[in-house]
């Protein structure tokens, strides 16, 4: 089972590996340029498994709903 | 005239620069996705040149491969005919400057001589005139840098001019994108092989991710970002979007607007209604009785004058509506939201559109081409106009102020303030009802996915919001100095003629003519006609002909009130609309006609019914079918219609 950022708690820092999924994903977050190797924190999540809010780089912030966070793989940090 | 397009990030400040090169007052928001069709207009400068420029706005977009209608708008206008246009001014976000970086990168692979730079966003002059001048080497294309809210517009109205006049021919190359499949369906006006070429998906991701390293790789070579501004955001977000602070601030912060039309405008709205009042009787000594005097007092200021006292609210709402927007709370508000929208099947996309149908549903209804999946875009567009629009406000603080009793709950909370949350509550709760009832039913599926960019916070301009609530107050006495002024004189004719007859009027007092008059009239007769289908809402042929004027625009149920009350009405002592209200008898029980009863009736009525002829054409416009608006139409009726019976028997 691959880890997803849906699975990541909140304040710990991972690294994208890839996206599952058909392409549609892929091309939207690569447009939004979450690249594979980009580090992400979750930032928070909402009440009843809303969106969560991650930050992206440095100073990219984001909001995705848990089915978005889903399709993307990551890794831990020195993993 | 030449064209400079406007191409860049969603929330880039296309629209901003827009407005300031052109004095326009497009509306902006720090948020994504409010750009949604195209706008052309002049430069303010082109009154002292010889060359006459006009720039184009166009909607964000972030790569020109589009995946909805409104980003195929961007894609085709720089594809179908680039004669169209002298030159792309490319707005680059500095907060997001890697990625909108890549989307200039690909852009400039198909056009490649016609670009101009412009770095937006650099409110504390991070990017220097050295940082310039590197990535115009890196680039081989000008650049220059601004922060359109601060910046003074004769500065890049200058770095326009001087590189278009650079530009000496026009570029002849036809220009061609790769798409994949699936993007086609949103550029129904370009022609494949021609002006584009189908690749597979994983093509047009390497090329895109091709763009995105050379963005970075650019950007790595020339520019540090500064962490400040990231530091406060993730500051205030760890507040505002917290599990359970984050929802209570929500609702605070809403609670608050609707609190402050209440409790700022009140004293305002007392003076200018005075003011009205006054004016009225200052004319009346001066002019001689008769039938223009009559069209004067009851027709214009009464009718007119009803509606001009909602200004300062209007004006109230978006002012703060618009510090809001400014901050970037906007998009915080959705993420907090998405969750209730998905439970009604729809998406946190939704909440843009639904938001702007505070304001009005016909620019609401065309923000809702953001929404990419055409189920979720045609259930939304099937239910803005049940949220509470601007145009109900004059109705609401008008029956509100009159019958809710003012009291004050442990001390903070206002009565007539909470009343006025309730109406705005349930239009935009069952709004997402009947979404609900729809997406389980006609416009049956899967809600689609949801992610938006969150811009850094930014402090509000409280300039800035007092100019677009000025607008707004401008735009409001418009429509009431024309539309209502003209529909004012004609209900005054129709509540007047054809007079009654003189063996009628013998030994009567002036208050009697008055109302023989108003029963006898075309509108009166109407208005009789109408009443047995009124009474179960336990309302009488004169608000009856409030309602069937409404139908034109909701306002107008307020300045015929003041009319046909005007007419009806000789007593001296009130002066002002609500005195009248509320002291209206019925003539045969010596009741009071204006009950709380009656009153919740006719705002339950309002909330629901869809009083708007502009909203049925723009609904036959975005959906292509006169059958979106009609059966719109029909169902807000009946749901109007039964929800007031409801409440009046309730009530009664």
């Amino acid at each position: 089972m691959n880890l997803t950022l849906a699975d990541v708690d909140v304040g710990i820092e991972v690294e994208v590996v890839s996206y599952d999924g058909e392409g549609l994903y892929e091309f939207k977050f690569i447009s939004l340029g979450i690249l594979p190797g980009d580090c992400v924190v979750i930032q928070s999540k909402s009440l009843f498994g809303g969106p969560m809010a991650i930050k992206h780089g440095e100073w990219n912030f984001f909001a995705l709903r848990k089915d978005y966070a889903k399709k993307i793989i990551v890794k831990k940090l020195g993993e | 005239m030449e064209n400079v397009l406007l191409v860049g990030f969603p929330n880039s400040g296309k629209s901003t620069i827009f407005n300031m090169l052109t004095g326009q007052l497009r509306k902006v928001s720090n948020y994504s996705g409010v750009t949604v069709d195209s706008a052309s207009s002049e430069l303010i400068s082109n009154s002292i040149n010889e060359i006459k420029l006009s720039v184009v706005d166009l909607p964000g977009v972030t790569n020109l491969i589009p995946t909805s209608l409104d980003e195929g708008v961007t894609t085709t206008t720089l594809i179908k005919d680039c004669s169209q246009y002298k030159m792309i001014a490319m707005i680059i976000d500095l907060d997001r400057f890697e990625a909108s970086l890549s989307l200039l990168l690909a852009v400039k692979e198909i056009l490649n001589k016609k670009i101009v730079v412009i770095i937006n966003k650099n409110d504390h002059h991070l990017f220097t005139n050295a940082h310039a001048q590197r990535l115009e080497e890196r680039l081989g294309l000008p650049v220059m840098s601004i922060s359109a809210i601060n910046d003074d517009e004769k500065f890049l109205d200058n770095f326009i001019r001087k590189h278009q006049n650079d530009i000496l021919v026009n570029e002849t190359l036809q220009p061609k994108i790769k798409v994949h499949p699936d993007a086609t369906q949103f550029m129904p006006d370009l022609l494949q092989n021609k002006e584009f070429e189908v690749i597979t998906s994983a093509e047009v991701i390497n090329s895109i991710k091709g763009h995105q390293s050379q963005s970075r790789q650019i950007i790595n070579s020339i520019y540090r970002h500064s962490t400040k501004k990231t530091k406060l955001t993730e500051k205030i977000d760890a507040i505002i979007l917290h599990k359970f602070w984050g929802s209570i601030i929500f609702v605070g912060i809403f609670y608050f607007i609707f609190h402050a039309i209440y409790a700022w405008a009140g004293p305002v709205m007392d003076f200018s209604e005075r003011m009205v009042a006054s004016l009225g009787q200052f004319l009346v000594p001066h002019l001689s009785d008769g039938f223009f005097k009559s069209l004067l007092i009851d027709g214009v200021i009464a009718g007119v004058g009803g509606v001009v006292v909602f200004v300062p609210q209007i004006m109230i709402l978006f002012f703060l509506l618009s510090l809001l927007e400014q901050s970037g709370y906007i998009s915080r508000a959705a993420v907090l939201t998405d969750k209730i929208m998905s439970l009604f099947g729809l998406n946190g996309k939704a909440f843009l559109p639904y938001m702007s149908g505070f304001a009005c549903a016909i620019p609401a209804i065309m923000a809702a081409r953001s929404i990419p999946n055409h189920k979720e875009r045609a259930c939304t567009i099937m239910t803005i106009p049940m949220v509470t629009c601007s145009a109900r406000l004059p109705v609401y603080v008008l029956l509100i102020g009159t019958f809710v009793p003012k009291i004050t709950y442990l001390g903070f909370l206002n009565s007539q303030a909470l009343a006025f949350f309730f109406l705005y509550f349930l239009g935009s709760f069952f709004s997402l009802v009947v979404a609900k009832i729809f997406r389980l039913t006609i416009f049956k599926g899967e809600t689609s996915n949801f992610m938006i960019d969150l811009p850094h916070y930014e402090k509000p301009s409280f300039r800035f919001a007092f100019r677009q609530a000025l607008r707004k107050g401008k735009l409001f006495l418009k429509k009431a100095g024309t539309i209502i002024l003209g529909l004012s004189i004609l209900i005054w004719f129709l509540s007047t003629f054809p007079g009654p007859d003189k063996e009628h009027t013998v030994n009567k007092t002036p208050e009697q003519i008055s109302s023989i008059t108003l029963e006898g009239s075309i509108l009166g007769h109407t208005g009789k006609l109408i009443e047995p289908v009124l009474r179960p809402m336990g309302m009488n042929w004169k608000m009856g002909v409030g309602l069937m004027v409404a139908f034109g625009a909701r306002e107008l149920f307020v300045s015929t009130m003041g009319t046909v009350y005007a007419l009806g009405n000789v007593d001296e002592e009130s002066t002002t609309l609500r005195e009248r209200l509320r002291t209206e008898v019925d003539p045969i029980t010596g009741r009071p006609v204006f009950t709380t009863a009656v009153a919740w009736s006719i705002l339950i009525f309002f909330v629901f019914a869809l009083q708007c002829t502009s909203t049925l054409a723009i609904v036959r416009r975005e959906m292509g079918s006169w059958k979106y608006p009609f059966y719109m139409f029909s169902y807000m009726g009946i749901l109007g219609y039964g929800s007031a019976v409801l409440v009046y028997q309730f009530l009664k």
